[in-house]
């Protein structure tokens, strides 16, 4: 499938590709990532964040995998992003990256932060 | 510790929003998460805890429901939050099934054309009679305020009657209405419709008009858009001044809609009026068709003073407008002593005429019961057609799903849900009901206007003829009706798409997939039959009250047709025309009719020509005897009535009506000053009971200048109906045309060919005689004869109609069901044959259950049909709404239909080879 077909991703499914990055995390503690990653903006709650999951698994963005071996919990269910997954994570990010940019030239962008 | 658990207990309880499989692989998780979530925010204290828990909790509802209900891709895509996402998925999943559907319906074209078809002819009844609806009962008045208009009539009471009834006003009369100072009612203005002709410019022809007061345009809203209507001064009888308004329709076609016809002249009936204004476009008028009007008081100039100065002559009604703050109660009760008034200075009605005022609401008078009783009956018998179309559409829908249950399972299996599989059946009997609405509309198309075309003229006018109350020319498809379309197709949708659609869903899956070809499980069922049985036994009994219905009329209309109507309608031509009294025929008239005659006769095809009131089309005249020489005298107004005829010589002849006693009027009639006259036999019956009549003398109310009051009686004729058919026979007298002379005349033609074919030669030797004259009121006598059973005619056609159609979609239900359960049924009676039982009992096996529900039916239909037929009460004639052979012959027809339609294809069922249909799969 072509990574373009599936943009624009909804706020979730970005967030849970972002808090993923490299990484092999269960739910919870992906949760607890896209918490700090968006300052509390992004905040997932656990039926929607699983519900999230299931579909991301179907779509084939991520994929089960075996728990790390540091500070593992067996019980939990690992995920990480799929190839795929990360290039339709970056394809996402090229756009939001030209509709900052669109934004800037219009004067809409609030004032570049440091 | 306790908050935790009980905490953890409700977002359980959430979690069972999640389908079982998603529960068994992430509810570990999602509680783990849970609680973890809920330890770290313990310290923000219980109020955020108890908001954390009730948001996790209704989450957790929400996307358990959407999981589901959906398996598409991810929640939210197109950018969308979860919630929004689930909306978009489901228009996605919609437009998914329809395009399924599209296929499906595609690939059964029978089955499709059969349920377009069902649909398009109940959803399209039901429109054109709703559409009727609005024309008849519905549309409102279209004058501003209308709820304050008021019809001010006149009320007469002779003695013997109860009540007054409603008269219209003599202008002496209305006169001194207007004169009473503090009104009510106010506005008022006087209107009354004439016919005249119009010879400048354009063409002559007769035409409608009215004659007005100045205020009838302000009153009804409809000033005239150019120019001015008609002032104060113009409603002076003493000065009439000739102006004229013109109908927006006579402005466009005889001055061609140019803004400089104010200031013009036309010639109406030899007078010139001087045009001072156009009506807006649409506005005809109380009386409806007007294309012109003129003041009430320019009457003498048109017709004659008589008019205007007679007391006696009833002929204008009046509207008004309740003052402001004035109750109908109130204005009624001033009325009544204006009227006690108005009696004081008008005595001579007759002892026995006590004259009065009353005020009625324009909303009461704007009715034609008639009509609006036709509808309504129609609209149910309607209602009763797409109940049976859904019936039906249910039916053909049950069976399909039926066939499709394997398709069905084996989704279920491989994971749809419940709900997209109900959603997929709602889509397609969606998708059929629309597309059967769009041809339901195009059969609406074609019924208005066919509707339009035959509607009766019982149906036009208001109980006592003052207003136009129904337009057929209104009768169109406009937006509300075509909303009532969609409406009725979206409740068709629902209703039918139910039925079929919770069946499949509640298919047992491994049962179904099993059942390879055909089982020999039994079908579900309810009081002892299944639901396509039951459904056409509903058809069955909804088919048969419409056809008790259609028998019940049409016994009725049979017995209307036998009545005698006195004359032979074949090969007779009627038409009319009136020399205006400018004319230069005015004076003679009589001789410029007996050469109009003659050269009538001398025309190719004419076998006869005559002078005289067509048959069926009323009376000359209706008036009171007054005395009768040899008898009591009779105390004033108490006579019997009399109609008037004023006949040419050779009527009786032509018309074919027989001569009882005396002779028939001929040529020396009229010519002296002795009147005399023929009378039909019901007024020798009842002015000479047991006498002879001829060389009798009697008085009416008719007599001319300069001769004797008294007419002697000729002869008598048969009787002959000017009146429709179910009214009562009045004594009728009929009168030598040159007795009293009329420049207004009937023409009556017998032909040998065609009668109306006779036409173009009438007006090129009328033009000869006189380019003057227009010709108006053509018709003929089978016309007539038509015309005079229209309103019945017409309510007869559309319940034959829809029973026709419903009794052809029972038969087909029965059909249908019975084909299908001989086919359902191979195997177990292949089993039963090859078992030995006899072809005739396996035959009776498979038809027992259908003809059980048919007969279930014709028995719920008979006591439906008992109790409805009061509805056609108004329409029968003479019939009772029990009459016995109307519900025997509808039962007996319509068990013939299914027993035929249950034979056939069961006879299939003795076909069946035993061997074949047990190896079959």
């Amino acid at each position: 499938m072509n990574p373009d077909e599936l943009l624009p991703l909804s706020p979730p499914v970005y967030h849970v590709l972002l808090a993923l990055g490299d990484e092999t995390l269960h739910g919870y503690a992906m949760m607890q990532a896209i918490d700090r990653l968006t300052g509390g903006a992004g905040k997932l709650l656990p039926g929607t964040l699983y519900a999230t999951l299931a579909r991301m698994v179907e779509t084939g963005l991520i994929e089960e995998a075996d728990p790390p071996d540091v500070g593992a919990d067996a019980r939990r269910r690992y995920y990480r992003a799929t190839a795929f997954g990360r290039k339709v994570a970056s394809a996402e990010t090229a756009r939001m990256a030209r509709l900052v940019e669109v934004a800037r030239a219009r004067r809409m962008a609030p004032e570049e932060a440091r | 510790m306790r908050d935790r658990r009980i905490s953890r207990g409700i977002f359980r309880l959430a979690l069972r929003a999640f389908p079982a499989d998603f529960r068994r692989r992430h509810g570990a998780d999602m509680c783990a998460a849970f609680e973890a979530e809920l330890a770290r925010s313990a310290g923000a204290g219980g109020a955020a805890k108890a908001a954390f828990v009730v948001r996790a909790a209704w989450d957790a509802v929400r996307q358990g429901w959407t999981e589901r209900t959906r398996r598409g891709p991810l929640p939210g895509h197109g950018g969308d939050t979860s919630g929004n996402g689930r909306r978009s998925g489901m228009l996605e999943g919609i437009g998914g099934d329809g395009r399924l559907a599209l296929r499906s319906l595609r690939r059964a074209p029978g089955f499709t054309a059969a349920a377009v078809l069902v649909l398009a002819l109940g959803i399209g009844a039901n429109t054109t009679v709703f559409s009727a609806l609005k024309v008849a009962i519905l549309s409102p008045p279209p004058y501003p305020e209308a709820d304050r208009l008021v019809m001010v009539d006149l009320t007469q009471r002779r003695g013997d009657q109860g009540s007054a009834q409603p008269s219209p006003w003599s202008y002496p009369k209305f006169q001194r209405f207007l004169e009473t100072p503090v009104r009510l009612v106010d506005p008022v203005a006087g209107y009354a419709q004439r016919n005249a002709t119009l010879t400048e410019p354009g063409d002559p022809t007769l035409l409608p008009i009215e004659l007005v007061s100045p205020g009838y345009f302000a009153i009804l809203g409809a000033d005239p858009v150019v120019g001015r209507a008609f002032g104060p001064d113009e409603g002076d009888a003493a000065d009439p001044h000739l102006v004229a308004v013109l109908s927006w329709d006579t402005w466009r076609d005889r001055f061609a809609g140019d803004p400089g016809a104010v200031g013009r002249t036309l010639v109406l009936s030899g007078k010139r009026f001087e045009v001072v204004g156009v009506a807006p476009k649409g506005f005809t008028g109380l009386s409806g068709d007007v294309a012109l009007w003129v003041p009430m008081a320019a009457a003498a100039e048109l017709y004659s003073s008589f008019m205007i100065r007679g007391a006696q002559a009833h002929w204008l009604h009046a509207v008004g407008r309740l003052e402001d703050g004035a109750t109908l109660e109130r204005a009624r009760a001033q009325m009544a002593s204006i009227g006690r008034g108005i009696a004081e200075a008008f005595p001579l009605g007759g002892p026995n005429v006590e004259y009065g005022a009353d005020l009625r609401s324009f909303a009461e008078v704007r009715v034609n019961g008639q009509a609006r009783a036709a509808v309504l009956l129609l609209s149910v018998a309607a209602a009763l057609v797409l109940l049976v179309a859904c019936a039906n559409l249910s039916g053909l829908l049950l069976a399909r799903a039926k066939r499709q249950a394997r398709d069905g399972a084996v989704r279920l299996a491989v994971g749809a849900s419940r709900w997209r599989l109900i959603r997929a059946s709602l889509v397609e009997s969606a998708l059929l009901s629309v597309v059967g609405g769009g041809a339901g509309v195009l059969v609406a198309l074609w019924g208005t206007r066919a509707m339009a075309a035959a509607w009766p003229r019982q149906f036009l006018l208001s109980g006592h003829g003052e207003l136009r109350v129904t337009d057929p020319g209104s009768l169109s498809l406009d937006p509300t009706v075509l909303g009532f379309a969609l409406l009725v197709t979206a409740a068709t949708a629902l209703l039918v798409g139910i039925a079929p659609a919770v069946r499949t869903s509640r298919s047992d899956v491994a049962a179904r997939l099993r059942e390879a070809g055909g089982g020999t499980r039994r079908a579900r069922r309810v009081f002892g039959m299944d639901g396509r049985a039951a459904l056409v036994g509903a058809q069955v009994a909804l088919a048969l009250v419409l056809l008790v219905g259609t028998g019940l009329v049409g016994r009725s209309m049979e017995r209307l047709l036998e009545i005698d109507l006195g004359f032979e309608p074949d090969h007779l031509l009627t038409f009319a025309y009136t020399i205006p009294r400018t004319d230069a025929w005015a004076d003679d008239a009589d001789a410029f009719h007996a050469r109009f005659v003659e050269r009538i006769a001398a025309l190719p095809g004419v076998t006869a020509v005559s002078l005289g009131t067509p048959p069926l089309s009323g009376h000359w005249s209706i008036t009171l005897v007054q005395d009768v020489r040899g008898h009591e005298p009779i105390p004033q107004g108490e006579g019997p009535a009399i109609g008037v005829h004023l006949v040419g010589d050779g009527y009786f002849e032509m018309l074919g009506i027989p001569l009882l006693e005396g002779r028939t009027l001929d040529a020396r009639d009229g010519t002296d000053a002795h009147p005399t006259l023929v009378l039909s036999r019901t007024a020798a019956e009842r002015i000479y009971p047991g006498e002879d009549p001829v060389g009798r003398s009697l008085k009416i109310g008719i007599s001319a200048d300069g001769k004797d009051a008294y007419a002697e009686v000729v002869g008598v004729v048969g009787d002959v109906r000017y009146d429709p058919p179910d009214e009562d026979l009045i004594p009728e007298a009929y009168y030598a045309l040159r007795e009293l002379g009329d420049r207004s005349v009937h023409v009556l033609v017998r032909t040998t060919n065609d009668p109306l074919s006779l036409m173009p030669a009438v007006r090129v030797e009328l033009g000869a005689l006189d380019p003057e004259l227009a010709i108006f009121s053509v018709t003929t006598g089978r016309d007539l004869v038509a015309g005079a059973t229209g309103d019945r005619r017409v309510v007869l056609a559309l319940l034959a109609l829809f029973a026709v159609v419903t009794v052809l979609l029972a038969a087909t239900g029965t059909w249908g069901i019975v084909s299908y359960a001989v086919a359902d049924r191979r195997r177990e009676l292949g089993l039963r044959m090859a078992l030995g039982a006899r072809a005739g009992r396996v035959v009776v096996m498979v038809l027992g259950q259908s003809v059980g529900a048919a007969v279930l039916g014709l028995a719920v239909g008979l006591m439906g049909a008992w109790g409805a037929a009061r509805l056609l009460a108004t329409f029968l004639y003479e019939t009772s709404t029990r009459d016995p052979v109307a519900y025997a012959g509808a039962a007996a027809l319509l068990l013939a239909v299914v027993l035929v339609a249950s034979w056939i294809p069961g006879r299939r069922a003795t076909r069946v080879d035993p061997s074949e249909a047990l190896r079959a799969e």
